[in-house]
């Protein structure tokens, strides 16, 4: 069924902006920029099918979450001129197939650089202090837990940066009181010198493996970037070593994270992403005591949201106004 | 043979203090206080006592009949009644220099896990729950205002570690730290309403004396932003915990991270243990692999100190 309308020129022919997966409660912002335009906001709920599909193929423009929107889809989309995701990623939208149907697909590159940092900050310094773990114990009624995990200083420790993206960068500035002996930066689409600027040390992936106590992912999802961490990867870490992902599920091998934490191999991971979201029920991560589990919140601030939410709009104002979007990642 | 005694266990094996002690041929005893019979019995023929966080009290102290020190695991030593030690001619220690990096790494970990609802969201998780962030709303660092109460080591580490984090201003609130000095770490000094009124982040570094007590109360809070997370990983009693545990529940503050309790462990009766805007740690801030081994090492090394006929190292009394 339709969830929600936004109908603010009742009668009139107007376009219609889709909204796919409802991971917010309200759209103040999207609504408020697209009424000024005339355009009405729909909500829809993918799991009724029938209505989805007839939605969808009337829409001009659709604002898309974490809904997968793949050749199928793209081929039913009858009158839509854009995509407008809200994130930075859009693996989750084929591109190609929009372009060959004229669809522009955008994304909203900039809104989360401090949001992602913070809790990239925040699930690192979880795994070190354990905050999470002994949070639930004593509520629990457990007490003098530093026996069951050992804490490290985090003063001489060595971070590996994976990925040195606005994001990457953020975090590593983030982290310039903390004592670290260094920073080591993997990230073969950026020059040397912009990191040794920053303060990192250039490195390729196997040194930033073997060499670093705590290790930040923060790559975008693509071919070359997919289990980009897996069990060989993870054999190369050290034993007492914290892995953080707050970018894509998919870049790590899930399954082997899992069995590397189980066993050891690894001393403590963050995660905020993951293969499959929401993390389903029999996911081996649940019952480890060394995983902090957060729920694809990096991106999210009340700030953020609302940059987010209005530049997602943007994006489809500027096409209903007849240019391009604010931030396309394809040509149409 | 001299004979060391340890009042209460929270470390399981003893290797560093069973080092030092070597020298002097001590032995090291490990009492159990819930054996009140021998623990009293023992505590009595012992040359010296390291202390964790049992209350030394008057009465308790009237008993050592040999007792020549009485070395604390820790910074503080409220709990160790230093007059009645000094009267009975026992020399008070202590190691004040062993987890600066420790407390700090824990303030900025209990910080940085209410900013992002760390714990929260991960006992939501597994409990089967997603898409949390409307429960409880988070902000960003960047422009928030950092207030410090107490500006000794710890604090001065923990704003420096804050420093890459784009915090507007970090105000400081400490009656016995200069100005310049607070101005010359990047500080603002201010009073304690200021820090309470201003900051959006509100960590407490003092130590436990009279003027602290309670320091954090009611009426403090009420003072504090609607938005404030509070930090506390000095001791319990520099907060009243029910007034801390009321404006979480009513929202007169957002969060709070306490690592240390008016009672520990934390009484499973307390109303924090229901709230899902604190995360509570273990009075852990000290511990880390590196800071357990030099507090032990330390804290044996003011012991063999006293028993060769020299002072302790560090000293908080004087005999």
């Amino acid at each position: 069924m339709v969830k929600k309308m936004y109908n603010f020129f009742k009668g009139i022919s107007m376009h219609k902006i889709a909204v796919i997966d409802d991971r917010y409660k309200d759209f103040p912002e999207e609504a408020r920029i697209l009424k000024e335009f005339g355009a009405e906001l729909v909500i829809l709920d993918p799991k009724d099918e029938n209505i989805f599909i007839r939605e969808l193929s009337k829409a001009y423009a659709i604002l898309v979450n974490l809904y997968p929107i793949d050749k199928n889809l793209i081929g039913k989309l009858d009158s839509c001129k854009v995509i407008s995701r809200y994130g930075v990623g859009y693996d989750n939208v084929d591109v190609e197939a929009a372009a060959e149907k004229g669809i522009w697909v955008a994304n909203v590159p900039d809104y989360s650089i401090e949001d992602v940092s913070d809790q990239a900050l925040a699930l690192l310094m979880g795994c070190v202090r354990k905050v999470a773990y002994k949070d639930r114990m004593i509520r629990e009624g457990e007490w003098n837990l530093h026996d069951d995990q050992p804490c490290y200083r985090v003063k001489d420790r060595v971070l590996g940066i994976i990925g040195y993206g606005a994001i990457g960068r953020r975090f590593h500035e983030k982290t310039i009181g903390f004592g670290l002996s260094k920073v080591l930066v993997y990230d073969p689409y950026v020059d040397d010198e912009i990191i040794k600027a920053k303060g990192g040390v250039p490195a390729d992936l196997a040194y930033v493996l073997t060499d670093s106590d705590y290790i930040s992912v923060h790559v975008p999802f693509n071919a070359d970037t997919e289990r980009l961490i897996g069990k060989a990867q993870l054999k190369q870490m050290k034993k007492s070593s914290i892995l953080i992902n707050t970018s894509r599920g998919a870049v790590l091998s899930e399954s082997d994270v899992a069995d590397a934490l189980k066993r050891g191999e690894i001393s403590g991971a963050g995660l905020d992403v993951f293969e499959v979201e929401p993390l389903p029920e029999d996911s081996p991560l649940r019952d480890l005591g060394n995983v902090i589990l957060s729920d694809h919140a990096a991106w999210y601030s009340e700030e953020s949201k609302v940059e987010l939410k209005t530049k997602a709009a943007s994006n489809v104002i500027s096409v209903l106004k007849g240019g391009r979007p604010v931030y396309p990642v394809n040509e149409v | 043979m001299f004979k060391v005694a340890v009042t209460d266990d929270r470390y399981g094996s003893y290797t560093e203090e069973k080092n030092v002690l070597k020298d002097i041929g001590a032995e090291l005893v490990i009492l159990d206080p819930e054996n009140k019979e021998e623990f009293e019995r023992k505590i009595a023929s012992a040359d010296a006592l390291l202390v964790n966080l049992y209350p030394m009290t008057e009465d308790l102290i009237s008993k050592l009949n040999k007792c020549k020190v009485i070395s604390r695991y820790g910074v503080g030593y409220d709990n160790v009644d230093v007059d009645a030690a000094t009267k009975k001619g026992i020399w008070v220690a202590r190691v004040p220099d062993y987890s600066i990096e420790d407390v700090s790494d824990q303030a900025l970990a209990l910080l940085m896990a209410c900013v992002r609802k760390v714990a929260y969201k991960d006992r939501m998780i597994r409990n089967g729950k997603w898409n949390l962030h409307d429960d409880q709303p988070c902000h960003r660092i960047k422009d928030g205002v950092l207030g410090l109460i107490g500006y000794g080591a710890i604090a001065r580490r923990f704003h420096e570690k804050t420093m890459g984090l784009g915090l507007s201003k970090v105000l400081v609130y400490d009656p016995y730290v200069g100005d310049a000095m607070i101005r010359d770490n990047g500080g603002i000094p201010a009073d304690l309403s200021a820090v309470l009124a201003e900051s959006n982040f509100v960590s407490i570094h003092v130590p436990l004396a009279d003027t602290t007590r309670g320091m954090i109360g009611k009426e403090q809070l009420q003072e504090m932003k609607k938005g404030a997370i509070l930090i506390n990983t000095s001791r319990g009693a520099v907060l009243n915990e029910a007034d801390v545990a009321d404006a979480l529940k009513t929202g007169i503050i957002t969060g709070a991270g306490l690592d240390v309790f008016e009672r520990e462990p934390l009484s499973l009766d307390s109303p924090l243990l229901k709230l899902d805007n604190v995360v509570l740690s273990d009075h852990t801030g000290w511990y880390s692999e590196e800071s357990k081994e030099e507090l032990k090492t330390k804290a044996a090394i003011n012991i063999v100190s006293v028993l060769k006929g020299g002072e302790p190292v560090y000293p908080v009394n004087e005999i």
